[in-house]
């Protein structure tokens, strides 16, 4: 979900440095919601199919046996709404945030989960994107790889992989040269 | 009729404190990662905060009125 925040107004994140300038973010692809919309709708389909075919047609004609069978088929309904609702809000609690310094992955959930991993853009050594199946291909998803030292980040689903792969790259070759610039600067104050 | 009432009741309360319940954990957790509109460039880039709120409010009033329907009518 996005907020219609007035226009130069700094953006603030879990875990944002004070010096760090944000440059884009992104949420899975749309994609990711797809098994559970359709779970979502068959799981609802079944249910009314069942019910009206119990209900209506057969017909149950012992009331406590016809009540209980309603309220069997409405609390498992619902459950799947409440279900498929968690699973939405937790697509918008996923987010990447591409600062100039480091890439940011927030992962929450509504109870359990609040994972925060982030790695420092000019420490990254490989930057992979990873495109498997026809699906990803045709609707332009995939994993991005960002390899470090010791850590390994993992992107999936990303939405316009090879637009924000190049992004990426560009950020990371920012990165480096600003730190190569810090870097002479320091070194150069000394001998001044 | 007590009990059908009843058990419409029990259900809309329950439906309307998840609903409630999961909206209020979803700002809380959501606080914190907002945007502005121009930085996001995803499907759901038109999902302002009260388009969301509307969103949620229609699919509460959907499982209401399916919960009292079905009820009223097999009861």
């Amino acid at each position: 979900m996005v907020e219609e925040t007035a226009r130069g107004r700094p953006v603030t994140f879990q875990g944002k440095d004070p010096g760090e300038d944000f440059q884009f973010y992104y949420r899975q692809h749309w994609i990711r919601l797809g098994p559970y919309v359709l779970r979502m709708v068959l799981i609802s389909l079944a249910v009314f199919g069942i019910g009206i075919l119990l209900l209506m047609f057969i017909g149950i004609t012992e009331p406590i046996a016809r009540r209980a069978v309603l309220v069997f088929l409405l609390c498992i309904f619902i459950m799947t709404q409440l279900d498929f609702l968690s699973r939405f809000y937790k697509y918008f609690l996923h987010v990447v945030i591409i600062t100039d310094r480091k890439v940011h992955r927030i992962k929450k959930t509504l109870l359990a989960t609040n994972e925060h991993e982030s790695v420092d853009l000019w420490v990254l050594q490989d930057i992979r994107k990873s495109q498997r199946g026809i699906i990803q291909n045709m609707l332009g998803y995939g994993t991005i790889i960002l390899e470090a030292q010791n850590t390994t980040l993992r992107l999936h689903f990303t939405p316009r992989i090879d637009s924000h792969y190049h992004q990426i790259i560009q950020m990371r070759e920012r990165a480096r040269q600003g730190l190569t610039e810090q870097i002479l600067e320091e070194t150069q104050k000394p001998k001044q | 009729m007590l009990n059908q009432f009843f058990v419409i009741g029990l259900f809309a309360f329950l439906i309307l404190v998840s609903e409630f319940g999961m909206w209020r954990m979803f700002r809380r957790h959501h606080h914190g990662i907002e945007f502005p509109h121009s930085a996001d460039r995803s499907m759901f880039r038109f999902l302002t905060d009260t388009r969301m709120r509307v969103i949620v409010f229609c699919h509460t009033l959907f499982l209401l009125i399916v919960t009292m329907l079905s009820i009223a009518i097999v009861w």
